[in-house]
């Protein structure tokens, strides 16, 4: 995804954002996701993907999301005003295959470019702690490897 | 089951299951209290300038704890207390109890109430009891256990830290002396019984070594030193460390490849940095009273350990530079944040993890930007 700001418009305080337990290591740790799951990657510039509660519940986010093939263990979710409080605010950001290559009308994202990079991973703390999780995958084994 | 370096063995049959690992400290210090008053009586109350031969190793088996026997009456079957007769052991013993100088840790009073032994001292037969509570004999009397308590307070505020460490507790068996450690070098093992020295030389073997292991794991916080009594030293703390293992999940991640996260991103930790990264984090827990932290990989090929606060979270990323490990800090709470900025200094990791994990002093750390 290049540079650019969000498509849509800001999205009320009181609706739930769901956001994808990405594969990987970060998934899990008995049970316990990264917070790093919860703050942009490099190639996100700034914008952290998340999906309109008012479209999905967290299952059907899930499932879509498994169903372009991402490899998500479960969803998180937290109101937009949480991300608000992390000065990481939520708007609607849908995608159309034309323009963007795939579609999605759910899609929103947390814009993160309002804070300091410095500050991304307290943030993405905080949101992880106040999100509500809910690993949705049956194989998924959130307890870690002891031999 | 090999991955850890020291260990403590528990020995004696009240240990099985029933006495709380924290009260292995009390342990040592009826023997610290036991030995000093010998030592006076023998010195004092017999007029004679020096404890003889052999006094030392007799005196610390006075608590001495054989199979289900209780602790001070097994002192009197160990054959050198023959050398010097029962007048200076019962002098001892009626020292614990009533003497005004008498000196017991508030930790000892309270261990020989609540959990492990009652002494009791019959002045007209002449005779001692001890028994476990799950035993049966005599009841301690209230105005012993007032003593305890009384002077125990006098022996805190003689202490000094000298150091901390971490070690994993293990079985039980019978033999003298309740507590020995194993150190274990590679494959070797050596034993111990755990003595003042030993103590420390385990505390100095966790600090090179580091410590690893995923079973519960034990913290010694302190170790004291008793003006008193010829450098006597013992460990006055003790608390458990629990949270998720560590090493095996640093294992999980000697098998990541570079690209790990997609798309071409997510660097693979090398064996170095997450050999590096977990001995700084045992540093940490030796120095901080933290649980294990959670541990995740970093996209940059780093190593990144979280720990849950009541009302927050901390985190400290590790990753490696020209063979040097560097740090950052961060963490938040409902109202507010603080960064540690990139260091290599792992005595300011630590001072700034105590800052923060600590309610009464975060603020002083805070972010004010």
């Amino acid at each position: 995804m290049s540079e650019r700001d969000p498509h849509g418009k800001p999205l009320p305080l009181d609706v739930d954002c769901h956001r994808q337990l990405a594969d990987g290591r970060w998934a899990k740790q008995l049970g316990r996701p990264a917070s790093d799951l919860f703050k942009p990657r490099p190639n996100d510039h700034g914008l952290l993907s998340l999906t309109d509660g008012r479209l999905r519940s967290p299952e059907e986010a899930w499932r879509f999301a498994k169903g372009r093939g991402f490899g998500t263990k479960g969803t998180s979710t937290a109101a937009a005003q949480i991300y608000a409080d992390a000065e990481t605010p939520v708007s609607s950001d849908p995608l159309t295959a034309d323009r963007d290559g795939l579609d999605d009308p759910a899609h929103a994202v947390a814009d993160f470019r309002g804070v300091p990079r410095k500050k991304w991973g307290a943030r993405a703390k905080t949101l992880r702690r106040k999100s509500r999780i809910t690993f949705l995958d049956p194989e998924f084994d959130p307890t870690p490897r002891t031999d | 089951m090999d991955d850890y370096v020291f260990g403590l063995k528990v020995k004696g049959e009240r240990w099985q299951g029933q006495m709380p690992v924290a009260l292995l400290v009390h342990l040592r210090g009826l023997e610290v209290l036991l030995h000093r008053h010998a030592r006076q009586a023998w010195r004092d109350e017999l007029d004679r300038k020096a404890v003889p031969k052999g006094f030392e190793a007799a005196t610390k088996r006075m608590v001495a704890i054989k199979k289900s026997s209780s602790a001070i009456e097994a002192a009197y079957a160990q054959p050198d207390y023959a050398v010097y007769g029962r007048e200076p052991m019962d002098h001892v013993l009626s020292l614990v109890i009533s003497d005004d100088d008498a000196d017991v840790s508030p930790e000892l009073a309270q261990w020989v109430h609540e959990a492990i032994l009652m002494l009791d001292v019959d002045p007209a037969n002449d005779k001692v009891f001890v028994s476990s509570q799950r035993g049966n004999d005599v009841e301690v009397s209230e105005s012993a256990l007032r003593r305890l308590e009384e002077v125990g307070a006098g022996s805190a505020k003689r202490a000094e830290r000298t150091v901390s460490m971490v070690v994993r507790p293990s079985v039980v068996d019978y033999e003298a002396l309740t507590v020995a450690g194993t150190i274990r070098e590679g494959r070797a093992r050596r034993k111990f019984q755990v003595t003042a020295d030993v103590l420390r030389e385990a505390g100095e073997v966790a600090s090179r070594n580091h410590l690893q292991g995923d079973d519960l794991l034990v913290r010694f916080g302190g170790v004291e030193r008793y003006d008193d009594a010829g450098a006597v030293t013992d460990v006055t703390t003790v608390d458990t460390v629990g949270g998720p293992g560590m090493h095996a999940r640093m294992r999980e991640f000697e098998e990541m490849e570079d690209g790990w996260l997609g798309d071409g991103q997510g660097g693979a930790p090398t064996k170095k940095l997450l050999q590096f990264a977990e001995r700084a984090l045992w540093a940490m827990l030796e120095a901080v009273p933290l649980d294990r932290p959670f541990i995740y990989p970093t996209e940059r090929g780093g190593v990144h350990a979280e720990w849950d606060l009541e009302d927050g979270t901390v985190g400290v990323r590790m990753r490696l530079a020209k063979q040097n490990l560097l740090f950052i800090g961060e963490a938040e709470w409902d109202d507010g944040e603080s960064f540690l900025d990139e260091t290599r200094d792992e005595k300011a990791v630590v001072a700034w993890l105590r800052a923060v994990t600590n309610p009464d002093t975060r603020d002083e750390v805070a972010d004010h930007e």
